[in-house]
């Protein structure tokens, strides 16, 4: 089983350098060859909060 | 997803980062992934599709950092930049493609480009040529440049 992070990120940099808006793209795709039945589990970073307009709708 | 740490809003003031969250798996527990941040699923044979998300804000940390450098050169009437990037992404790890646009004013007419580690070209030879901006669409566009991973 091969897990694949891919993110495009867009920064806009003052001249000197820092970055002063930042926007990320990211996919995490699976590729499984494992016959039957896999369980995976993906420990991410826990210093985010996750906005899900897609399940919870306003 | 690399540690992207947290978003500074004022002086003291640190909000968390949020992820928008545009296609999930079918199988992942959403609840149990958004208190948890945990994702557990049971992928289907072949490839498919777990997460897809988008980050917006400005973060602490990025996996590269640009060093820009400006010095005008009065008595030529010449701004000459340099562009150095480094890539803080852990050696197993590389940056696939980096595009780089930046503008000029608007009276600059035309553009010298000294580009380094390309290709085809052996590493200590450079390449310097100059165009019209009239002659191509967009400048900024003709900026782009591509550069490799530092590692």
């Amino acid at each position: 089983m091969f897990v694949e992070i891919n993110e495009k990120i867009s920064a806009q940099f003052t001249s000197n350098g820092f970055a002063i808006h930042i926007l990320v793209n990211g996919i995490i795709t699976c590729k499984n060859y494992i016959l039957g039945r896999s369980n995976l589990r993906i420990q991410l970073m826990d210093n985010f909060r996750i906005s899900n307009d897609m399940f919870n709708p306003e | 997803m690399p540690n992207y740490s947290l978003g500074k809003m004022g002086a003291n003031e640190v909000h968390p980062l949020t992820m928008r969250l545009t296609q999930i798996n079918e199988t992942v527990n959403v609840p149990e992934f958004e208190y948890s941040k945990v994702i557990n699923l049971f992928p289907s044979m072949g490839k498919s599709t777990i997460l897809q998300y988008q980050l917006e804000g400005n973060f602490n940390m990025l996996p590269l950092k640009l060093y820009p450098t400006f010095v005008a050169r009065q008595e030529f009437n010449k701004l000459d930049l340099t562009l150095k990037a480094n890539c803080r992404l852990p050696t197993q790890l590389r940056l696939k493609e980096l595009t780089v646009r930046f503008r000029v004013p608007e009276f600059v007419t035309r553009v010298y480009i000294h580009e380094k580690n390309q290709k085809h070209l052996p590493a200590t030879t450079s390449v310097q040529h100059w165009q019209d901006v009239s002659s191509i669409a967009s400048i900024a566009s003709y900026a782009s440049s591509y550069v490799e991973s530092a590692n």
